[in-house]
């Protein structure tokens, strides 16, 4: 189990420092898929990176825990967090060419991680990367091994960011929507791909994403963020049958019309800038359900019995002052 | 490139007759030597000649010296090639590496350092510095040998073979001669390394925090490859793409800032054999040595580009 505890993530900008993340609360059970799901710029990439510890500057973790396995990741060194990254958790990106080094060919990294996590010599290593490679159904692995990544397609490349990113074979993985520069047919074997190792390997995974859908299809549990806050946190199925947070209802209002990365149809509005967030609960401003007290203070997280026997009575997490208002 | 040479020589201010001739020559003696040297031709005429010519290998006769231009920049290459080689390779030792710390340690003293050196080494005029470093370490300290020409005069120069003198003399076996060649190469060489190492260290620098930026390294970093081997073993290749482009500018850039220098510092060079053959409407020589200049061009880019192509792979051979 990976949990991420009161994690907060600022940026020091030249109009002053931005908080990114405010006190974002997630769970990842073991073996099992969550999804975490919020418009552009709410902060999910932030998140994902902070786990890892990969923020650079002007980003900096101001305050949380990130516990796996009963340890603080936070508290690690950088050369403890190295044999962390990789060979316990790791981590897949959007952009799947820009992601691999251009002037190295793929083998350069696959044998290096091999090496390094697993202690296996060249030839040893030659060898797993080859196993790996056709693990993550690309064919011709020896021919992928000298290639560089101009040399191969983007579902390509995205397979190689599997096949290295579960090499050392880590307990967790990040992916931040593996799929969304992909062609809609390469996304769905991508899909396929994460779905059959997730099984086979007990993989915890969560998965970021625009695409509803896939959240229905892929996760168990399902986190919503808006502007730097987990607004809402529930099993899949209860999620879908009944949405309680506002932002919720409208981004599922939203899935029925809009493509996956448009701006959700069904909230009036966009994101606040995080330079002038609104005081009290950051979506009053174009929530249907705002009364004065939005505008004054933020609503702390609740936990909401699910109510639902399908969701076999797990708790779910709400945050909102008058989410009761709205459910059917 | 040759007509632009040709028409901007014949059509600056000033006749090569005005050298050979002696100021007490009368009109007509002045016109015999016009007809000889083919000047009284019409211009294309001129220009006609001169491209059959070039096509012998053949770049006409310089007016100053007398003799065949290509024979002269033959003779004077190796300084300017010593000259500018051993600068490029020290401001590259030097500049290299800043940019490199100055990226990997971003704020720290050494990062400022890149930026002072980098701020200083465009506003210094290489003129000053000269004179300066000629004064201090020639006039005042007695450190280096007179600054004039390549070698002391009391020194036998060792047999020709390259024509570069430090090797030469160390083939050779003369160390009196390659300790007075260094010696006198010193200061030229600091003065242009100067002027070269501010742009390397700058495009380093940034092509460096470009690269560390980037979200391969990013996706390097998440595969738990400690920060050391990300920087030395992956980024310092992506880094150095750039560097190497820079470098063939600078090269060239050297090469005109030797006309300068090497005045200065009586060098035996193509930049000091320009400059004469500018001041004295010599036009073999200066297309010649124009002429000389853009090959010494083309090969840098070519040997640059035969480069790029073995450290990036996305270049097609
Ligand atoms: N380097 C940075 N400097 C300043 N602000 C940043 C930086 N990186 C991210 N942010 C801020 O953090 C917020 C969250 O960004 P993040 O990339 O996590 O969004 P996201 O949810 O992943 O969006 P998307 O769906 O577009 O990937 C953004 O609003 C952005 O303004
Ligand atoms: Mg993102």
């Amino acid at each position: 189990m990976l949990e991420v505890q009161d994690l907060t993530v600022t940026f020091h900008t030249g109009r002053g420092t931005v908080t990114a993340l405010h006190g974002v609360d997630l769970t990842l059970p073991t073996g099992r898929v969550t999804g975490l799901v919020g418009e552009s710029g709410c902060g999910k990439t932030v998140t994902a990176l902070a786990v890892m510890r990969l923020l650079r500057p002007p980003g900096e973790i101001r305050g949380g825990r990130v516990l796996l396995g009963g340890q603080n990741l936070l508290a690690l060194s950088e050369r403890e967090m190295d044999r962390v990254r990789g060979a316990r958790i790791a981590m897949i990106f959007q952009q799947p060419r820009a992601s691999l080094n251009p002037v190295f060919p793929v083998a350069a990294q696959l044998t290096h991680v091999l090496r390094l996590h697993r202690g296996l010599s060249g030839r040893a290593a030659w060898a797993e990367g080859e196993a790996l490679l056709a693990r993550a159904q690309l064919p011709r692995p020896e021919r992928v091994m000298r290639a560089y990544p101009h040399q191969l397609s983007g579902g390509m490349c995205q397979r190689v960011m599997i096949a290295l990113a579960l090499a050392c074979r880590p307990s967790v993985l990040l992916a931040d929507e593996p799929t969304t520069a992909l062609d809609v047919t390469v996304q769905l074997q991508i899909i396929e791909l994460l779905k059959s190792l997730q099984q086979e390997l007990g993989l915890t995974v969560l998965l970021i994403t625009h695409d509803l859908g896939l959240v229905a299809e892929m996760c168990d549990f399902v986190s919503v963020m808006y502007a730097g806050r987990i607004v809402e946190a529930a099993p899949v199925s209860a999620l879908f049958r009944r949405p309680l947070h506002p932002y919720t209802r409208g981004l599922m209002a939203s899935r029925m019309r809009a493509g996956s990365r448009a701006l959700p149809a069904g909230i009036p509005g966009r994101i606040p800038d995080l330079h002038q967030m609104p005081a009290g609960c950051p979506f009053h401003p174009r929530c249907p359900l705002a009364q004065g007290l939005c505008a004054e203070r933020d609503a702390s997280p609740e936990t909401v019995d699910g109510g639902d026997p399908a969701a076999s009575g797990a708790a779910r997490m709400v945050r909102c002052h008058f989410w009761g208002r709205g459910v059917a | 490139m040759t007509l632009v040479t040709f028409v901007l020589t014949r059509v600056l201010p000033g006749s090569p007759i005005d050298q050979i001739a002696s100021p007490m020559s009368t009109p007509a003696q002045r016109h015999a030597l016009m007809v000889h040297y083919g000047l009284d031709r019409p211009l294309w005429e001129q220009y006609a000649t001169y491209i059959l010519g070039i096509g012998r290998g053949d770049l006409g006769t310089s007016f100053t010296t007398s003799q065949p231009v290509a024979r002269d920049l033959e003779r004077f290459f190796p300084a300017t090639l010593e000259l500018t080689t051993a600068a490029i390779v020290i401001a590259t030792v030097i500049g290299v590496p800043l940019g490199l710390c100055g990226a990997v340690r971003r704020g720290s003293w050494v990062d400022h350092l890149v930026r002072i050196v980098a701020v200083v080494g465009v506003a210094l005029p290489i003129f000053w510095l000269s004179l300066v470093l000629i004064y201090l370490m020639f006039y005042r300290w007695h450190l280096l040998p007179a600054p004039i020409g390549r070698l002391s005069p009391r020194i036998t120069p060792p047999r020709v073979i390259t024509g570069l003198l430090l090797i030469d003399s160390l083939l050779g076996r003369d160390g009196v001669a390659f300790a007075d060649a260094a010696g006198h190469l010193l200061l030229p060489v600091t003065v242009l390394a100067f002027a070269a190492v501010a742009p390397l260290a700058r495009i380093t620098r940034t092509s460096t925090l470009d690269v560390l930026s980037s979200p391969h390294v990013q996706a390097t970093r998440a595969l738990g490859i400690p920060w050391r081997s990300i920087v030395w073993k992956y980024a310092f290749r992506n880094a150095m793409l750039p560097v190497l482009t820079m470098l063939a500018i600078v090269y060239g850039f050297l090469l005109g800032g030797s006309v300068l220098v090497e005045t200065l510092f009586a060098w035996p060079g193509l930049g000091r054999y320009a400059f004469n053959a500018i001041s004295g409407n010599d036009y073999p020589a200066v297309q010649g040595f124009i002429l000389y200049a853009t090959l010494i061009y083309i090969a840098i880019f070519i040997l640059v580009d035969v480069l790029y192509a073995v450290l990036d792979p996305r270049v097609q051979t």
